[in-house]
């Protein structure tokens, strides 16, 4: 048979391939076990993270000085978080903060956000549903009917599967009468008709703008934000909050956040760094005084304090990520191998590489296969083996072991 | 020669061809009967909503159907030509074994091709009906790298069942379980989209493995 060789070594090679995905796929799960972090919360009484490890009455609850708290001490330090606690007990303050406050205060102003780094990177239809915003009724109610948007927008009655002409050029009227850029780059919304307003979409248009696209009586509601003027935007995350103080957030190139403010589209900054968008993940537990923002990252856990208001650093505190087991065998064994992406929701194959320490081994397997085939092998045929365990390591031995041949060219 | 190397493998498949077809053509109606049901539950309106906000799926019932034809048709192919030695026959034809290995391999692989562009047309035109084109390529790209599976299991089912030794064949098994469930991870509708382009190198690189074990037969090796 003609190329035997080569298929031979197509066979070793695809099965290397597989090999650099499917051992070290294996050996991080019986390895891999995830750090466990406290919950932090950021205290209006004491000034400072307050931290909890652990559940129920064996919980470790402790603040940043080291100083511990009993479980009733933990909801008084934070009354934002307890406060329903704190109301059955019969103990809520009056005022917190020097300020006067209710229950019905405390969660017009609570809000949780969460940004997960597959948020940026996910595959979408290209359809979106619009909302009627002032309906005139309590609830919001499902429009009947979706739209596209890319180099044109076009409503689709969902009943009928066709293209409701009239509305989309109402809309394709209005939108470049305000200067949007068509094709659009990508539309951020929340048809969720549990909620008690809607804001539409935020969406980039193709010259870099955000754009604000809301159907409010029935008409269309386009602005340019402005927000596109001053920072180059990369992502937009909506929220929906009780008070109506911001539209969501804002993330830009180099990972920096903004909050998009109501109704002025406002960009107000967070004074914390940037995020890495592609590894980072972000929840913010606010309440009317202070924003407890937590940032997970591949090397640790960072918690800010943001002033409410401005949104201003008041404090923050950082955990390192300590190895597991995983990171110390991979850095060892594995020089390189294969993972399938988990920054987006995208399957794709991504080479990940530890440290140079781990070539050490794909030396060590490299010597000890050509110590174990010298005598049976051609000196050629042993320095190709060789050579491809250097550079394969585990994997590449486990094919060729498997295969029970050698690597032969020509 | 070619020819009757084809109605060969013709006469050892086709019923099984025609039992795939049935078993395509029932769980695309069943498809197509869940969706009139789930529409008469839930409207069309939260149907299309569902999809759009939630990544629900049309065609998740197909996912190992062309996972079990390929895997099947490798061995309704080349299983009787294993026994009783009749692939040293076969080889002997006088063509060379590179070709009749190939012919023999395009045979099966332009069946199940046939096989699952007519199920991914059916199914696109049925879907074309009631969901948008948006829907619809959404749905086929998820169910690609299915139908694609169901090719690469086929090449690695030959592969294995042409290979002499049991040996070899456990050994093999074990790169070719990899390569096929990295096309079978859960994912969001369309999240293999990019992964495509690999897959196919594979399935293009798995086809000549056959020719390597069908050589080994050849030298005789047991």
């Amino acid at each position: 048979m003609k190329h035997r060789n080569l298929i031979s070594s197509l066979i070793i090679f695809v099965s290397t391939l597989a090999f650099l995905w499917g051992i070290p796929a294996l050996v991080r799960l019986a390895t891999y076990s995830a750090q466990r972090y406290p919950f932090a919360y950021f205290s209006a009484v004491v000034k400072q993270f307050c931290f909890r490890e652990g559940s129920g009455k064996d919980a470790l609850r402790y603040d940043a000085t080291g100083r511990q708290y009993s479980e009733s001490e933990f909801d008084s330090a934070l009354p934002m978080l307890s406060y329903r606690q704190l109301s059955v007990n019969g103990v809520m303050p009056d005022s917190v903060n020097g300020q006067a406050v209710t229950a019905h205060d405390i969660r017009r102003s609570t809000f949780v956000f969460r940004y997960a780094k597959t948020d940026v990177s996910a595959p979408r239809t290209g359809l979106y549903v619009l909302l009627e915003s002032m309906s005139g009724r309590v609830d919001l109610a499902s429009p009947g009917d979706a739209f596209r948007l890319g180099s044109a927008v076009e409503f689709i009655d969902i009943a009928s599967n066709a293209v409701n002409s009239a509305k989309s050029e109402l809309y394709a009227k209005e939108l470049g009468k305000r200067g949007f850029a068509f094709p659009a780059q990508w539309a951020v919304g929340d048809f969720n008709t549990r909620k008690p307003y809607d804001e539409g979409y935020f969406v980039l248009d193709a010259q870099g703008a955000l754009f604000h696209m809301k159907q409010v009586s029935g008409k269309p509601f386009i602005r340019n934000t402005g927000a596109g003027d001053s920072t180059q935007i990369s992502h937009f995350a909506m929220l929906t909050v009780a008070d109506k103080r911001f539209y969501g957030f804002v993330f830009d190139a180099q990972g920096y956040m903004y909050m998009l403010e109501s109704p002025s589209y406002r960009l107000a900054k967070l004074d914390m760094p940037p995020i890495d968008m592609q590894a980072d993940e972000v929840l913010i537990m606010a309440n009317m005084f202070y924003w407890t923002v937590t940032v997970t990252s591949p090397k640790g856990k960072t918690y800010y304090a943001l002033d409410n208001e401005s949104p201003r650093r008041v404090d923050e505190y950082a955990i390192v990520r300590e190895k597991n087991l995983w990171d110390k065998a991979s850095a060892w064994i594995f020089p390189v191998y294969i993972t399938f992406s988990d920054a987006t929701k995208y399957v794709q194959p991504k080479l990940n590489f530890t440290t140079s320490a781990a070539l050490a081994f794909n030396l060590l397997l490299a010597l000890a296969y050509a110590a174990a085939v010298r005598k049976r092998k051609k000196p050629a045929a042993v320095a190709c083996g060789s050579i491809y365990i250097l550079a394969t390591g585990l994997a590449g031995l486990t094919a060729m072991a498997l295969q029970n041949f050698e690597l032969r060219f020509g | 020669m070619y020819r009757s190397l084809i109605f060969k493998e013709w006469v050892k498949t086709r019923r099984f061809i025609l039992l795939s077809g049935v078993a395509f053509a029932a769980l695309i109606a069943y498809i197509f009967l869940w969706l009139a049901q789930t529409i008469g539950a839930m409207g069309i309106v939260g149907l299309w909503e569902a999809i759009i906000g939630k990544d629900f799926t049309l065609v998740a019932p197909l996912k190992y159907l062309p996972l079990a034809v390929g895997v099947l048709l490798a061995a309704v192919q080349f299983v009787p030509e294993m026994q009783s030695k009749r692939l040293k026959l076969t080889l002997h034809l006088p063509l060379g074994e590179t070709r009749i290995i190939c012919a023999m391999l395009g045979y099966g692989v332009a069946a199940l091709l046939a096989l699952f562009a007519i199920a991914a047309l059916a199914l696109a035109a049925g879907l074309a009906v009631r969901f948008s084109r948006e829907i619809v390529l959404s749905n086929i790209l998820t169910a690609l790298p299915w139908l694609l599976g169901g090719l690469q299991a086929y090449l690695f089912g030959a592969w294995i069942c042409l290979e002499p030794t049991w040996r070899r064949r456990i050994f093999s098994a074990i790169p070719a379980a990899c390569v096929v469930a990295a096309l079978y991870g859960g994912a969001a509708p369309g999240a293999y989209a990019s992964y495509i382009p690999y897959a196919l190198i594979f399935i293009a690189a798995s086809f000549f493995f056959s020719l390597h074990s069908a050589a080994r037969f050849k030298d005789g090796v047991q």
